[in-house]
């Protein structure tokens, strides 16, 4: 462990130049990924959504050397390259990851394509195999477990630069989020839950940042998983308290109504339980969804406009949105975490 | 221009609402989020100290309307790409 921080001013100028570099070195080199399709995974229920792209972009080699570029009328009678079609794969792929490993197929050199859910297995009929989310899941689990564990010893903080910033993290959550909100009692007890929510969501969100990383909660069952979690704390926190039906006659029955109005606002309050976990959940996924989707887009432009000369522009756009990202990245874990603990904390103390 | 669209296929209306939806939606997370921001600007104006506080809540209330938008810009991307 590092004992005496000596990270100097000029060092995080190299970091900066660093990331760039790598920035203008690999993105145009996924871009150019995103057309060349690959060879060899053995996959062919993905074939639909990535082979298509990859023919329609030979086709459109070939007709332009024939015809000197006069055939983009031809090209898109043919769907030569399928902007939504790739858009779509790169979301919803969940088969194959690509490792930074060049590699040369017949449509030129590409990252290094692998399947990534070799372990297929059902538990009762559900489909329970190891692909991408799972993967990176664990992956961002065994990092956490690792980071904390080395840097919580003996239940003492060390003194290094990362446990500050844990440190500054999990302050933050404690003293502007859960404190605050469930006051100091019951807040000590729901911590651990918090902190975990929020450091997790923010480590998938943020593996999707790094080069060839992959971010889980951009995937609707991940978030639809955390949200299920959180309907599970929030009715087991008032369950806990109140006891079953005492809990879920405040939270189903508001008082002082007239009874034939409860014929309606019985399933009113019901479908209120179940909206919001239902709204985090989207929330997550959307917003990460559509930062990958905005990146992927700009990215595509390259290909779209058949040109390196444009390729600075997107790279200028890319920039700017991934450090947009960055910011959503760390927002939504708090958003999440924030309003996960105001719905506990209406469940803990009702209001009538 | 209906009659247009349909010579361009039954699907020109699945992709022109997926344009009209997105507009709507950017309309709509635009209005509520401006009164947002807006109303924080004057809430910190008026009272600089309670600003960490003010800010908390606006984002919390933008995140809320940020997740109606974006279910909505889904249902639009979804419109777009699959029809």
């Amino acid at each position: 462990m590092i004992k005496n921080s000596t990270f100097q001013d000029h060092h995080y100028n190299i970091l900066l130049i660093a990331c760039l570099a790598c920035l203008i070195v690999f993105l145009p080199l996924s871009a150019a990924q995103a057309s060349s399709g690959s060879s060899g995974s053995g996959h062919d229920t993905h074939s639909g959504g990535h082979k298509a792209p990859a023919k329609g972009h030979d086709t459109h080699a070939a007709k332009g050397h024939t015809t000197d570029g006069h055939a983009t009328q031809g090209d898109h009678q043919s769907g030569a390259f399928d902007m939504g079609e790739t858009v779509m794969h790169h979301l919803v792929n969940i088969e194959t990851h690509e490792l930074p490993i060049l590699n040369k197929t017949s449509h030129g050199w590409a990252w290094k394509e692998i399947p990534v859910d070799g372990l297929k297995f059902s538990v009762g009929g559900i489909d329970m195999t190891v692909n991408k989310p799972v993967i990176f899941m664990m992956l961002g689990g065994f990092i956490l477990l690792f980071v904390f564990i080395i840097n919580f010893r003996g239940g003492k903080l060390m003194r290094n630069r990362l446990a500050h910033i844990l440190e500054v993290y999990v302050l933050f959550i404690r003293d502007e989020v859960v404190y605050p909100n469930l006051g100091e009692e019951d807040g000590r007890k729901f911590l651990p839950l918090f902190l975990t929510f929020f450091f997790f969501i923010l480590i998938l969100n943020l593996s999707g940042l790094i080069p060839f990383g992959y971010s889980a909660s951009a995937n609707i069952n991940v978030t639809a998983g955390l949200a299920i979690v959180a309907l599970l704390v929030i009715q087991g926190a008032g369950i806990a308290k109140f006891g079953f039906f005492t809990h879920f006659r405040s939270a189903l029955v508001p008082s002082g109504l007239p009874w034939p109005l409860l014929f309606i606002m019985i399933p009113i309050e019901f479908v209120g339980i179940v909206a919001k976990p239902f709204a985090l959940c989207i929330r997550l996924f959307a917003n990460l969804v559509a930062g990958h989707a905005a990146l992927i887009v700009l990215l595509l432009l390259i290909i779209v406009g058949k040109s390196f000369i444009i390729a600075p522009f997107p790279m200028v756009g890319i920039l700017f949105i991934s450090t947009m990202e960055l910011f959503v990245a760390h927002l939504q874990a708090f958003i999440f975490t924030i309003l996960t603990t105001l719905f506990v904390s209406l469940t803990l103390h009702p209001s009538h | 221009m209906l009659a247009f669209l349909a010579e361009l296929g039954a699907n020109a209306y699945a992709h022109l609402s997926a344009g009209i939806g997105a507009g709507l939606v950017t309309i709509g997370a635009g209005l509520g989020i401006g009164r947002i921001g807006g109303s924080a600007m004057e809430g910190i104006a008026r009272q600089p100290e309670a600003a960490a506080k003010i800010q908390t809540a606006m984002l919390i209330s933008a995140a809320l309307i940020e997740g109606i938008a974006l279910l909505s810009a889904v249902v639009c991307l979804l419109l777009n790409l699959k029809a």
